[in-house]
């Protein structure tokens, strides 16, 4: 029976539904109370962070919850080594928010959580959030 | 040391904007930072018009405004007032069958996962009608503000290339 499909042309089932935007990606999926987080990224190569202060972010309404390394308490933690190996004699990994430094442009350094996914980023930027940097 | 800037980001302000989508005709109040894109996904829950780099790589978010091909994450909903903006949802029209260019994807095997195929297919609508017989060298020029990481781009030529003959023979038999 099944052997008629061999070397035919079979019309994919998943293509009309692809093809008028009806598909049901992740983001497309809409859930209510959604709450969407934003991650404040180092622009430097290397940085001592000198402080940073989150009241203003903290302050905003509509804003949950906004996170730098002194608050993870116990989840400070470096990443786990996955794939460990023999030639790594020091091995590092990172921590899911920078402490005290960064390390390289675009290491994660705060994150904001806010349910409006458009203005998320946006209350990362706010002057106050800046850290500084030396 | 970083500049300290005084300016608060206006996210907070609002406008009042009239625009046309895929034929219908929305009266809408938007917070002036909101992207055409946000705007079409959140607000009229068009979710066909995807979001892939938020800023105006990967060309997925692309839509027809006033019929030229725009990146709707590289825009603000407030710039759209008065306009006509077509989503990959007006493609099709009313009547059950696929427009040409999505038709001529299914049957040159165009997309596999079909994240960016809303867009290519917008981008490709504008494309076609600025230059109904476009060379393969033209094509992969029109094709070079979208992105695939699953098809190789070849049979995406080949859909281009198919739905552009299809087109002209549409157009012949209306003359």
């Amino acid at each position: 029976m099944a052997t008629r499909w061999f070397g035919a042309r079979i019309p994919r089932m998943e293509d009309p539904r692809l093809l008028r935007g009806k598909g049901a990606f992740v983001d497309d999926i809409d859930l209510p109370d959604v709450l969407h987080a934003a991650v404040l990224r180092s622009t430097h190569a290397r940085a001592r962070i000198l402080n940073i202060d989150t009241s203003a972010a903290r302050a905003l309404p509509g804003v949950h919850l906004v996170l730098t390394a002194s608050d993870l308490g116990e989840l400070l933690d470096p990443s786990p080594l996955l794939v460990p190996h023999h030639a790594l004699t020091q091995p590092r990994t990172q921590l899911p928010l920078a402490l005290n430094e960064v390390h390289y442009v675009g290491e994660t350094v705060a994150m904001v959580v806010n349910p409006c996914p458009s203005s998320t980023a946006w209350r990362l930027r706010l002057p106050k959030m800046l850290p500084w940097y030396m | 040391m970083q500049e300290q800037e005084e300016e608060i980001p206006a996210f907070i302000e609002e406008s009042d904007i009239a625009v046309t989508v895929n034929g219908n005709h929305y009266e809408w109040r938007v917070p002036v930072r909101l992207l055409l894109s946000d705007f079409l996904r959140h607000e009229l829950h068009l979710t066909g018009t995807h979001v892939g780099c938020e800023h105006g790589v990967c060309g997925c978010c692309t839509v027809l405004l006033n019929g030229e091909a725009v990146r709707s994450c590289l825009m603000f909903a407030a710039q759209a007032d008065g306009m006509v903006v077509t989503t990959i949802e007006g493609m099709a029209g009313t009547n059950s069958d696929l427009h040409p260019i999505q038709q001529a994807f299914q049957d040159k095997h165009g997309l596999q996962c079909g994240f960016c195929t809303p867009g290519i297919i917008m981008s490709v609508h504008a494309m076609l009608h600025e230059n109904p017989d476009p060379s393969d060298e033209e094509i992969r020029y029109g094709l070079s503000g979208n992105i695939c990481r699953c098809t190789g781009y070849q049979n995406i030529v080949e859909a281009v290339k198919l739905a552009a003959e299809r087109l002209r023979e549409q157009q012949k038999e209306l003359r």
